[in-house]
């Protein structure tokens, strides 16, 4: 008991700070991989935490077409994301192609995206899940109650990633045009011009066929559906949550902060002061679990002495018994101390040993909770 | 103390977890030093504009029509392992609309067009919340006017000296030569229109070639090899249609009744004019030339 005792008061803030320098790094490592993030105004924490660490939120979305300005830019690279949707609580990240090319993204099993309602799921997402290639994934309803809300798609999942000890691991990756599906602005049903069903007819003149809501669009997107699939919009319109821009130079990169910040509802960031405003919130909250941690372990100390002044004076007639039979009031000394140094050993031993465990395994902890 | 054991065992399997990262094998997505086409006019300026620089695919099987092929998950990530993808655009390839490409390596070469892209009207019909909406259809061909083919090229230039800048220079050559000869293949039909020849053609395909030269256009749903015999009921004996000796233009063959019927009946020649969406491999201005060639001699 005493050495679980010890293990709380020394485990707290080592494991506290193991964990917070953990997600300090997992943050940075993510956010200077990508020098510049565009989006829409509105919070600078949740545009960053979504767009680089797949947290599913309600973002405003841009349209598509801010990042073909920004690609006009010599030299600059723009890849759009989309994240709002989840599939079984995991975040679907939608991603362009050159996002597993940057990433450095590959398959472990099975292939990338190569076609619209296909997903390819992060390693954690695979185990979380229990899915393999060949396996369907439904994308979870967004509003369960409105029945005006676009429906559920059935993603065919056709390849895992291999892991790479990122946000990238716990997500549902799809294609954009999959996202654009999943919020209704592409759908697929059958052809207007073919249906005869009376039912699903309001009424046909020469131009015009209207449809009654007896025409359900397709749910599940496979060879005999692909075809009817198609976009109600201009691709310049689509929305999508952030775009990572990566600007070849600071000349550059200057001309699309400038261009992107002049417009009132849009924003250009850098993830990394974005970053760091976030851990030096982290960092104010660790020194609060510092200071109550101290005061704790100040507590818990003078309860252990008061244990073992308790347990020396408990054990007065063992004492005197070792005196008498030859053992030296120091080697008396010696053997308590032994006892109590083993137990405070092992206590402080075993919670360095949950800092190191809990700290290396902080990302997955903390994709728990984003 | 076992519950302590218990603890570390736990906090020992937890920690290897965590240091189970395997790296990412980059070779996958190597990305290789080709160009990748989707259809065949695009494929033929594209090759004529590259020449032997740099190697160029078309993966469209022969017996596909572009227009319509819907390539497997395979062929699509030779697409994405390519340095450039030479697309038609105009919504000709319908599939490379919905496509996971790499937009920032895909050129859509009827972008570089400065005229305005021709739409069908499509079908309006209303469903679901979004109410009345219309299914427009873009005429994809616009390669068949020689001057849209110049700014395709273009655009495929542009592409070419991004993606291969070494080879700026050659391209530039090949493209110049290129215009040179889609300028004296666009001067013969100025030269027809100027001769006041009359030329009617279908609006699909041949809509922009006929908004270039002032043709006639006739709205004809079927395909040439349905064409029925009283085609010419079908909105030729129009007025606006004039009378006497016409051209009209077919991308395909019609039931050979069918072009007598109208040659005999109506004195109008039918002109077989090669769109080239399935010619691969061969040159687009002999093509064109050839459609320029049959036109001038069927001219009455």
């Amino acid at each position: 008991m005493l050495c679980v005792c010890v293990f709380v008061i020394a485990g707290l803030p080592l494991v506290t700070r193991s964990v917070v320098r953990s997600f300090e790094d997992s943050l940075r490592d993510r956010a200077i991989t990508v020098p510049m993030i565009v989006g829409s105004a509105g919070s600078r924490f949740d545009l960053v935490l979504a767009s680089l660490h797949w947290r599913a939120s309600d973002v405003t979305p841009i349209p598509l077409g801010v990042a073909e300005e920004i690609r006009s830019e010599p030299g600059v690279m723009a890849i759009p994301v989309h994240v709002r949707f989840r599939a079984r609580g995991i975040p679907i990240a939608a991603v362009p192609y050159e996002y597993f090319e940057y990433r450095l993204l590959t398959p472990r099993d099975g292939r990338l995206v190569a076609g619209l309602g296909e997903a390819v799921l992060g390693s954690s997402a695979a185990a979380e899940l229990g899915l393999v290639p060949g396996d369907e994934l439904p994308s979870d309803q967004l509003r369960s109650y409105d029945i005006t809300a676009p429906s559920a798609v059935m993603l065919r999942v056709v390849g895992v990633l291999r892991e790479t000890g990122t946000a990238d691991d716990r997500a549902v990756f799809v294609d954009l045009e999959t996202a654009w599906t999943l919020e209704g602005i592409a759908h697929g049903h059958e052809e207007a011009s073919s249906i005869t069903d009376e039912n699903k007819l309001i009424g046909r003149s020469d131009d015009r066929v209207a449809l009654s809501g007896a025409v359900i669009e397709h749910q599940r997107i496979d060879e005999s559906t692909i075809g009817s699939f198609h976009l109600h919009a201009d691709r310049a319109d689509l929305p999508v949550t952030a775009i990572l821009v990566f600007p070849g130079s600071e000349k550059t990169a200057t001309l699309v902060r400038t261009r992107i910040n002049a417009d009132p509802t849009r924003q250009a960031l850098s993830p990394s002061a974005v970053s760091e405003e976030l851990i030096g919130s982290v960092l104010r909250v660790r020194r609060v679990v510092d200071a109550i941690s101290l005061v704790v372990g100040i507590a818990m100390l003078g309860l252990l002495v008061l244990v073992a002044l308790l347990s020396y004076r408990a054990r007065a007639d063992e004492v005197r018994t070792l005196l008498e039979i030859g053992a030296t009031p120091s080697q008396v000394a010696a053997l308590f101390l032994t006892e109590f140094g083993g137990v405070i050993l092992v206590g402080v031993g075993a919670a360095f040993l949950a800092a190191w465990a809990l700290g290396g395994a902080s990302d997955r902890i903390l994709t728990l909770f984003t | 103390m076992r519950l302590l054991s218990l603890l570390v065992i736990a906090l020992v399997g937890l920690a290897l977890c965590g240091c189970d990262r395997t790296d990412a094998s980059p070779d996958q997505l190597h990305i290789e030093d080709v160009v990748r086409t989707t259809s065949a006019p695009v494929d033929a300026l594209t090759r004529r504009i590259a020449g032997d620089a740099v190697p160029v695919e078309l993966l469209c099987p022969q017996s596909e029509d572009p227009a319509a092929w819907r390539p497997d998950p395979e062929t699509v990530a030779s697409y994405q392992r390519a340095k450039l993808i030479v697309a038609n655009g105009a919504g000709y390839e319908a599939w490379v609309q919905t496509a996971p490409l790499p937009r920032s390596r895909l050129i859509e070469a009827a972008d570089g067009l400065s005229e305005p892209l021709i739409t069908v009207r499509g079908e309006t019909h209303s469903h679901g919340p979004e109410g009345h909406h219309t299914h427009e259809v873009t005429l994809g061909e616009v390669w068949l006017d020689p001057l849209n083919a110049i700014a395709q090229a273009r655009a495929i230039t542009a592409g070419l000296a991004d993606a291969f800048p070494e080879h700026q220079d050659k391209f530039g050559a090949n493209l110049d030569v290129l215009s040179t000869e889609l300028m004296d293949l666009h001067q013969r039909l100025e030269r027809l229109e100027q001769e006041g020849a009359a030329i009617v053609a279908p609006s699909t395909p041949f809509g922009y070639l006929a908004r270039r030269y002032g043709w006639q256009t006739l709205d004809l749903s079927q395909a040439p090899e349905d064409w029925p015999m009283d085609l010419y009921s079908h909105g030729m004996e129009s007025g606006d249609f004039g009378s006497g000796p016409r051209a009209l233009l077919c991308d395909k063959p019609p039931d050979p009744a069918v072009a007598n019927t109208l040659l005999e009946s109506h004195d109008v020649h039918l002109v077989l004019w090669r769109t080239g969406s399935r010619d691969r491999g061969k040159s687009f201005t002999e093509m064109l030339s050839g459609n320029i060639d049959r036109l001038e001699a069927s001219i009455p």
